[in-house]
């Protein structure tokens, strides 16, 4: 044994490292190794250096700078990957190693596990929460477009601006795909909060566009990085990532979700024709307002100068009732006249019996010398009449009631003044009027129970 | 109406929207008429003005479409895209 030892060719140990590799790189060649990704550094060179591991073991991996640019995905720390590439060893270390041309994730599934995870810790920080969510301007001065220069894309957003709103547009071009896309997206969120400093008109919007493609294809706007930058902008955001099938933790993090880059061309600026209608209708019923405005105005004047003459119907009842009070007092005073007149033709008849008594008195004197005549020729045979009225007096009053009175009897009469001779047709209650001798007639009533 | 309308200074600084909404105001208020007469001549007045303001907005309205430059020390510039 110690013998065979000392008869074996003696080696460098780069020699013996030159031969190591070579077995190792022999035997291995191009491989494939499913593992996940530990620690990742991204140092100045461009290489980047990481771990892939499993349970039990750990490799080293490097991408050389030169495949970083082609790389779909960029290797995350907890990616479940599939690297592909040639194990070889580092002699200076000691070590052996997997360069890696090409990082594949382990299956949708293995993105969609690190996505879910992200997605949790993202919203736990509240980065997707509507608080944060600035508003869309309705009519952006510039808009910022960061997606592809090249492509379909591009196309649809300028050509749906132009349609809609011609505006001006600053496309910031990234790649929209592979491990250098979040950087460049990021970039183009920060240049455009700096581009006032070149002297261009910073964005008042900032549109962020892909087309459709696989969830590998789309991850860069899963990155965490560009939802961060996304979220610390302070220009809005609309973000048209993929399909509207397509769930991008960009689009959850910015301003506004359209769901095609169209869409976000439409969301971004209104169509002006529409506007300019609106524009046209405002200022319609601008004209037609401040017009019924005034109309109005002179209307309601029109009104209180045609409230004027309602003042004469207002007063137009009292009106009547004057009018109606002055025909009854032309009514009232002809029937007193016609009283008084009625009063005075009586008056009159006894004034003209007076004047007749007049005229008699005037002509009396004439008739007194004719009277005296006939007066003394009376005067005798009044005396002879006088005489016999005496004895007929004497007589008269001898046989007249008031003497029978005197002797002590009262005359009853009922109330049509007729003398009651009988008790019998009197009834209860009925008045009689007694007259006595001296003294007023007495009123008395009738109670024929008592007798 | 076809007197020139000056733009007052404190209008060029309203946006579109501002402007535009501020217009819709007026026009509402004047429909309702519920305003004084010489109020609504100075806010019908404030209305044409913001229209005009609108109506030049939307009619500079022109396309331009740039494309930034990065320049490879960080700074940007801009040249038309015309190949679209």
């Amino acid at each position: 044994m110690n013998s065979t030892i000392k008869n074996t060719l003696e080696l460098s140990v780069s020699e013996l490292s030159d031969s190591i590799k070579g077995l190792i790189e022999d035997n291995f060649g191009y491989i494939r190794v499913r593992g996940e990704i530990g620690r990742v550094s991204t140092p100045a060179s461009g290489h980047i250096y990481f771990d892939l591991k499993d349970n039990d073991a750990v490799i080293s991996g490097i991408i050389w700078k030169g495949n970083v640019l082609s790389l779909d995905i960029k290797p995350e720390e907890g990616l479940e990957v599939i690297c592909v590439g040639k194990v070889t060893t580092y002699k200076g270390q000691s070590k052996y190693q997997i360069i890696v041309d090409k990082v594949e994730p382990a299956g949708v599934g293995a993105l969609m596990a690190l996505l879910e995870k992200r997605k949790k810790t993202l919203t736990s920080e509240g980065l997707f929460l509507n608080d944060f969510k600035q508003e869309i301007p309705f009519l952006p001065k510039t808009i910022g477009v960061i997606t592809s220069p090249s492509g379909a894309v591009i196309r649809d957003i300028i050509h749906r601006i132009e349609e809609r709103f011609p505006s001006r547009i600053m496309i910031w071009p990234v790649r929209v795909q592979g491990e250098s896309c979040p950087e460049e997206v990021i970039d183009a969120i920060e240049g455009f909060h700096l581009i006032e400093q070149s002297n261009m008109p910073r964005p008042d919007l900032i549109i962020i566009a892909r087309g459709g493609g696989s969830l590998e294809d789309l991850w860069g706007f899963n990155d965490e990085g560009v939802v961060r930058a996304v979220f610390n902008s302070k220009i809005p955001i609309i973000s048209a990532i993929g399909h509207e099938t397509d769930n991008t933790l960009i689009d959850l993090v910015s301003d506004l979700r359209a769901p095609t880059p169209s869409a976000a061309a439409e969301k971004a600026v209104p169509v002006r024709n529409d506007i300019l209608l609106k524009l046209k209708d405002i200022d319609l019923r601008l004209q037609s307002a401040i017009l019924r405005n005034f109309k109005e105005k002179s209307e309601r004047n029109k009104i209180i100068c045609m409230a004027f003459p309602e003042i004469l119907k207002i007063i137009k009842y009292p009106q009547q009732r004057m009018d109606n009070i002055n025909i009854r007092i032309r009514l009232s005073l002809k029937s007193n006249l016609n009283h008084f007149s009625q009063n005075l033709i009586n008056i009159s008849r006894l004034l003209k019996k007076d004047r007749l008594k007049k005229m008699v008195e005037s002509k009396s004197d004439n008739l007194e010398s004719k009277f005296h005549l006939l007066f003394s020729s009376f005067d005798f045979f009044l005396m002879g009449l006088t005489s016999r009225l005496s004895l007929s007096s004497g007589i008269l009053a001898a046989l007249s009631h008031e003497n029978v009175l005197k002797r002590g009897f009262a005359i009853v009469k009922d109330d049509s003044l007729t003398l009651v001779r009988s008790s019998k047709a009197l009834k209860d209650n009925q008045n009689l009027r007694i007259q006595f001798s001296e003294g007023d007639a007495i009123d008395v009533s009738v109670d024929k129970n008592e007798s | 109406m076809n007197k020139k309308v000056e733009i007052t200074n404190d209008i060029k600084k309203l946006s579109f929207e501002e402007a535009l909404s501020e217009l819709e105001q007026i026009v509402e208020r004047l429909e309702r008429g519920d305003i004084e007469l010489e109020d609504s001549i100075s806010i019908y007045e404030r209305g044409v003005v913001l229209k005009t303001h609108c109506e030049s907005k939307l009619k500079t309205a022109k396309m331009k479409v740039d494309k930034i430059i990065t320049q490879p020390d960080g700074d940007f510039s801009t040249e038309p895209l015309d190949d679209i």
